[in-house]
Order: C-alpha cells, then sequence, then structure tokens
C-alpha cells in the first residue's frame, strides 16, 4: 500500500471514530457486558484466528446446505469445479505441483472460485424448488406467476431466508439480514430480470453462501 | 462508542483503501514503460555445460571422463564467444541407436538469438531440489527472501490485475519468504493453464448463471449488508485473512470487469471436448496466431503455459510470469516423449539424453514465445515490441556431476552446486558469456561483476547473479545490500 493510501486510510478512520465517539447509543467496552447499554454486540476476539473452509470442504458443505450431490459444479462439463480451482480455494497440490502445504494467504482469485462453486450450487437449488410445485428445499410456496415475479413480502419469501440461512449457517437470520435479502429481490426486479423470482432465489442464495461466515470459521 | 459504527468504518476504510489504487476500469494501462521477468526454469537441474558452455573432448584433460563432447559436436556462434552443444544421441536409457543417432543441436537456437543472449556462471548452494530452485530464484536469501518474480511485481507490477503468476511447481512455485511483501505482488500460482481463465470470473462459464450486473447486486447486498452486520465479522474482524479476502474480492471483481475470461482462454470452441460457446465462453482474439506457435496445445502442458504467457503479457494482466516443465512426463512429439519424468533430473538415468531432449524442449518454447512477442506492439508511439521490454531468464535447481564412467556412452549425473544460467533479453549485456570453464574438471569460474572479465578461481554466487539480473531489468537495488553487477546489464 502506497504513503498515499495509508494517509487515506488513517484519515477516514480518525473522522469515522471522532463522530462515532458522539455517538449516544454507545456500548462500554467490547464485550458489551455489565456497566451500560444492552450487550447487543458479541464479543471481539482478540486473536481471530480463523481458517479457510478449503476446496472440496466448501463445496460438500454448499452440496449439504442445498441437498445437491455433490458433483453439482463442473466446469465445461469436465471437471469438478473445487478440483480444477483447489490451490486458489485453499488446497495442498504435492503430486502435481508439489505444494506439499496449502498457499498461506488467499489469492486475487480466490474469491471468484468460491463464488463459481456457490453459484453453480445455488442456480441448482432454485431451478429444483421453482419447478416443484411446492416440493423443495427452500424457496418454496413463493407463489412465482406467469412473469416470473413474486411477492417479496410475503411470509413465504421470509421463510426461505429462514430455510436459507438454518441450511446455510445453521442460525436463524437477523431482522436485518432477512430485510437486506428482501432488499434484493426489488433491485432484481428493477434490473430487468426476465425471471425475477429464480434469479432473486438464486442471488440471495449466493449472497448467504459466500459471506465470510460461510467461507471462514 | 459504538463498536458497530466503528466496525462499519473500518470495512468502509479497507474497501477504500484497496480501492484507491482501482480507479481505471482496466487498472492502470502499462503506459509507463513498464518491464517485463518470464521466469523459464530448466526443472530438475540443467547443465550448463551441455549447453552453452560445452567442452570439446580436444580441449578436455581426460575426455574419456568428463562430461565433454566431440568436437564436432561444440559449435562456436559466429562473432560470438557464446558455444552451443550440437549433441547427436548415439544411445537413450540403454537403448543404442547409433545406427540411427539423434541430433539435438541448440546452434540454431544461438545463432538466430545470440545478440541477446547472455551466458552467466554460478555456483548454488543446495543440492536438495525444492530448496535450491527457491533459492535460484531468491538468490540465496539476497533481499529479504523476496524472489526474482516477486520484485518485477512490486516494481512494476502497479495498474496490472495479476502482476505475478506461477505455473511452475516445487520450489520454483514458492512464495518468497519477506512477509513484508505486498499481497499484491504475490504470485497466482496456475496448476493447469488450459482452465486458469475460468478463475477469471465468478460465474461466466457456469451454465444458466445470472448477468454481471445482477451478480453485483447480490455481491453488494452481501458485501454491504449481510457481512458487516453479522455477529461472525463483528467478533473477528481483526483476522488479516478476512481483512486479505476483502481487498482481494475487489481486485477479483476488477479482475471480472475487465473481462479477462474472454482475452484470456487460448483454445478454440471444440465441442465436445471443449464446449467453450455451450458454456458462454469466448476464445481471445490471438487464438489462431497461438495455435500455429503451438499445435500440440491440446495435449501439452507446457504448451498452454507458453500460450497463456503470452496472452497475459499482450493484454498487459502481468508483468512477472513463470513457466517450467516439472516432474511429470509428457508424452508425444517425434521420439514419443517430449519431456522426462523427473524434467532434467533424469539425468541420474542418462545425463546426455535427457540434458539434450531437455534443452531443445524448452528452448523451443522459448523461441515461440519470443516470436510472439516480437509481433505484437507495446507502444505503438515508440514501435516498440513487448519483447523489447521482456527479460526471459532460466533458472535452474542446480548443475550436474561433471565426470562420467570411462568412455560410457551413456552414464547417469548426480546433483552439482556448480553451474551456470542463460538469460536472454534485449535488457541484457547480450552476445556475452561471463565467466568460463575449466577444460580438464568441468567447473565453471566466475567474472569480475564490473567488468564481465573472466576471474578464474573465483565462483559466482546466487546473490551476485540475482543482483545482476534486477539491475539488468531496471530494478533499483540501492536500498538494499546487493553487489553492483554492471557486467550484466546492457550497456
Amino acid at each position: 500500500m502506497h504513503l498515499k493510501d495509508c494517509l487515506l486510510l488513517f484519515a477516514t478512520c480518525l473522522a469515522t471514530l471522532g463522530s462515532a465517539a458522539c455517538d449516544d447509543s454507545s456500548t462500554p467496552g467490547d464485550d458489551g457486558g455489565p456497566g451500560g447499554g444492552p450487550p447487543d454486540l458479541p464479543p471481539t476476539s482478540n486473536d481471530a484466528a480463523l481458517k479457510l473452509k478449503a476446496g472440496f470442504r466448501f463445496r460438500n458443505d454448499v452440496a449439504q446446505a442445498l441437498g445437491l450431490d455433490e458433483t453439482f459444479c463442473s466446469e465445461l462439463g469436465l471437471a469438478d469445479c473445487a478440483a480444477v480451482h483447489f490451490i486458489i480455494m485453499g488446497g495442498a497440490d504435492a503430486f502435481g505441483s508439489g505444494l506439499y502445504q496449502p498457499l498461506p494467504e488467499t489469492t486475487a482469485t480466490s474469491p471468484l472460485a468460491f463464488d463459481r462453486v456457490a453459484i453453480a450450487g445455488c442456480l441448482s437449488r432454485a431451478k429444483i424448488d421453482l419447478q416443484s410445485s411446492g416440493e423443495g428445499a427452500i424457496f418454496v410456496g413463493l407463489g412465482v406467476d406467469e412473469d416470473g415475479r413474486m411477492d417479496a413480502n410475503s411470509p413465504a419469501a421470509s421463510a426461505a431466508i429462514e430455510r436459507l440461512y438454518r441450511r446455510g449457517l445453521a442460525r436463524n437470520p437477523s431482522t436485518g439480514e432477512t430485510e437486506a435479502l428482501l432488499k434484493l429481490y426489488a433491485a432484481i426486479e428493477e434490473q430487468g430480470s426476465e425471471a425475477p423470482a429464480e434469479d432473486w432465489a438464486t442471488l440471495s442464495c449466493f449472497s448467504v453462501l459466500t459471506t465470510l461466515e460461510n467461507i471462514f470459521y | 462508542m459504538n463498536r458497530r459504527r466503528v466496525l462499519q468504518a473500518l470495512l468502509a476504510a479497507s474497501a477504500a483503501g484497496a480501492a484507491s489504487g482501482l480507479s481505471t476500469k482496466k487498472l492502470r494501462a502499462a503506459g509507463e514503460k513498464t518491464k517485463f521477468l518470464l521466469t523459464f526454469p530448466l526443472f530438475g537441474g540443467g547443465a550448463i555445460i551441455d549447453s552453452f558452455l560445452p567442452i570439446k573432448a580436444s580441449e578436455a584433460g581426460n575426455a574419456d571422463t568428463l562430461d565433454c563432447f566431440p568436437d564436432d559436436q561444440v559449435v562456436a556462434l559466429s562473432g560470438s564467444d557464446i558455444r552451443c552443444a550440437d549433441p547427436l544421441i548415439t544411445s537413450v536409457l540403454g537403448f543404442d541407436v547409433s545406427g540411427d543417432p539423434l541430433p539435438f543441436p541448440l546452434s540454431g537456437f544461438g545463432e538466430k538469438y545470440k545478440s541477446e543472449m547472455m551466458v552467466t556462471t554460478v555456483t548454488g548452494t543446495s543440492v536438495n531440489h525444492a530448496v535450491a530452485q527457491k533459492r535460484a530464484l531468491s538468490g540465496g536469501g539476497a533481499w529479504s527472501g523476496r524472489t526474482l518474480q516477486e520484485i518485477v511485481a512490486s516494481t512494476y507490477g502497479a495498474g496490472f490485475a495479476l502482476p505475478n503468476v506461477n505455473m511452475s511447481s516445487l520450489g520454483f512455485l514458492e512464495r518468497g519468504s519477506d512477509p513484508t511483501l505486498p499481497a499484491e505482488a504475490y504470485a497466482e500460482p496456475i496448476p493447469n493453464a488450459l482452465l486458469k481463465p475460468l478463475s477469471f470470473s465468478g460465474s461466466q462459464g457456469i451454465k444458466g448463471a445470472p448477468g454481471k450486473d445482477l451478480m453485483k447486486l447480490a455481491r453488494g447486498a452481501r458485501d454491504n449488508e449481510l457481512d458487516v452486520n453479522s455477529a461472525f465479522y463483528q467478533s473477528f474482524y481483526r483476522s488479516p485473512k478476512l481483512d486479505l479476502w476483502q481487498k482481494q474480492r475487489l481486485i477479483s471483481q476488477n479482475i471480472e470487469d475487465q473481462g479477462l475470461i474472454d482475452e484470456l482462454v487460448f483454445i478454440k470452441d471444440s465441442p465436445p471436448q471443449i464446449p467453450l460457446a455451450e458454456y458462454g465462453l469466448n476464445s481471445a482474439p490471438e487464438v489462431d496466431e497461438l495455435l500455429v506457435l503451438f499445435p500440440d496445445m491440446f495435449n501439452d502442458p507446457l504448451e498452454q503455459q507458453a500460450a497463456l504467457a503470452c496472452l497475459l503479457i499482450k493484454h498487459k494482466v502481468s508483468v512477472s510470469i513463470t513457466i517450467s516443465p516439472n516432474f511429470a512426463p509428457v508424452n508425444g512429439g517425434p521420439l514419443g516423449i517430449k519431456s522426462t519424468p523427473l524434467g532434467f533430473d533424469l539425468s541420474h538415468q542418462d545425463h546426455r539424453f535427457v540434458q539434450a531432449l531437455m534443452w531443445t524442449r524448452c528452448l523451443g518454447i522459448a523461441d515461440k514465445v519470443i516470436t510472439f512477442l516480437k509481433s505484437n506492439t507495446f507502444d505503438e508511439d515508440t514501435n516498440e515490441s513487448f519483447w523489447d521490454r521482456t527479460m526471459m531468464h532460466f533458472p535452474t535447481d542446480f548443475g550436474r556431476d561433471k565426470r562420467r564412467p570411462a568412455g560410457a556412452p551413456f552414464w547417469g549425473a548426480g546433483h552439482e552446486l556448480n553451474n551456470g544460467h542463460l538469460t536472454i533479453s534485449p535488457l541484457v549485456n547480450g552476445n556475452t558469456v561471463l565467466g568460463g570453464v575449466d577444460p580438464d574438471t568441468g567447473m565453471t569460474y566466475g567474472f569480475d561483476l564490473a567488468s564481465g572479465e573472466p576471474s578464474p578461481g573465483r565462483n559466482t554466487s546466487e546473490g551476485e547473479s540475482f543482483a545482476g539480473l534486477l539491475q539488468a531489468i531496471g530494478v533499483d537495488t540501492s536500498s538494499i545490500d546487493l553487489p553492483d553487477v554492471p557486467a550484466m546489464r546492457k550497456g
């Protein structure tokens, strides 16, 4: 990072910290513990020692979350996506590349490889669910009309998001998360999608399964 | 103090910091006088005395027990101190082919490129493949453990989507050991050049995937709403892995926005084997030109690497590219084998044949890459080609034993620290041999770093060779404790 960029980062931090200090809804300390204010934030991890959910592990998690076979993603119909992108997805490759250990960090194209696996799985799940007339795993009962539209304010849409979070992240979505994904539908329609409900199912699934929470642990 | 707002600010600031260099769509086009480094490791141990410092039998103290050549198999290039080995192989892995010997002449290559060839002697410090390979690239750790490729990427890579890519393996693929190296200079590993372009998009090539604009909406919701407000992020926001990932999301979005997946697919739509169109993919505009140069690229991984390297340079994606054979054999060609198992290291079984085959293979590929780079213009104003701005360097693990069993037509050769390198570039002191070889022992000796005069009794160290290469490609080494090696740079 250049000096100019460091100064920009530092200045931005100072400005925001300065304004945040005047916020009336502040909470004391990092653990939101006793002493004032609701403990609405989780504790901060000082070590923050995260691991990447590498290659096949990520693929298998996506398969399990979406109720798919592990062969759901194939590059050009020739090879498993996670195998093709294994090294940049955090795998080792002793025999092929002589990489006895995974790379110490992710690479510039690592996010794209994870995106590809997730979007392939989400496409499959969305298609199955929307074509299954009420039987499906996640996106069921959305009431999609003949124009491919749905009512994003319906209980079915919120229920789909809840199922997505429970299967994908093993927890319920927060109110904010549900609202964000429901808002996504409107943006998709506005973009001119020809099948907005199916695109929404695919893309909300993609958004959740490629969150930091699902890629790192 | 509201921690949630602080976290949002940190995320925004981190993204702003990463994005500050990404203001233009194609990052910064390489209008500034960038230079390109193409590193072509001779994987397994390529011996310089079997290529461009060969010893004639008539010169050797004891030709019967030295790795030397019959006099008529050593060619002195016209107007040059460079010699080439033109071996005639009479035995292949113990099979007698003296009835129809196999020629592997290097003099054709030498004659073509001698004005830009620099042969330097060097003595390494390890006979372990992985360790020696890494030291060959890092000069034995001369610059805090950084590799040549990382340094060139740090120097010239600003504005390039993927400054440093590496298609090699083992020690030649290893990252350098400097923890302060900027993340942008890390090598992007490419184990499979044919399929690598697919990783330049998060969705293109996946059947039925939503279009780019819709993908951006989803990523926006994820990055700006889901991630930042999650309990997970609020607990672990201090993780350097998360910080790097968020920066890499921006870089990868830029890679995708540039449409590199359409510029770097170097094969034609060939259903059913390679069904590009069916999956919404396109071939690079240069595909026909590349097919002429690399006709066997469907089957030959080194041709695939070379084709991708050509495109990465021409489309100004990378400044530092590494290609090489590896331990895996490659079948094909007129002999039925193009790359021996273990690469150059099958010299353990048959030194003369393996060195001849592998040097010919590597230089054959190099010739085609140089041809491509020469025929494509880097700067329309100055009419410079890409080759005018490129250094092609051939590091290797180590040399090979200089001796052989008396009179043996074929023999095995182990690892030997003493060796030399070949570098080809308009940027180096071309048509030059720096150092020399003792015809009695086969051991190379060094040179005066300033004048280039041969210096028997002196060896060129890894660090000196490393310094000379960096200085030749225009890297400022004044702040680092590296020797000045004017003998290796042009002028």
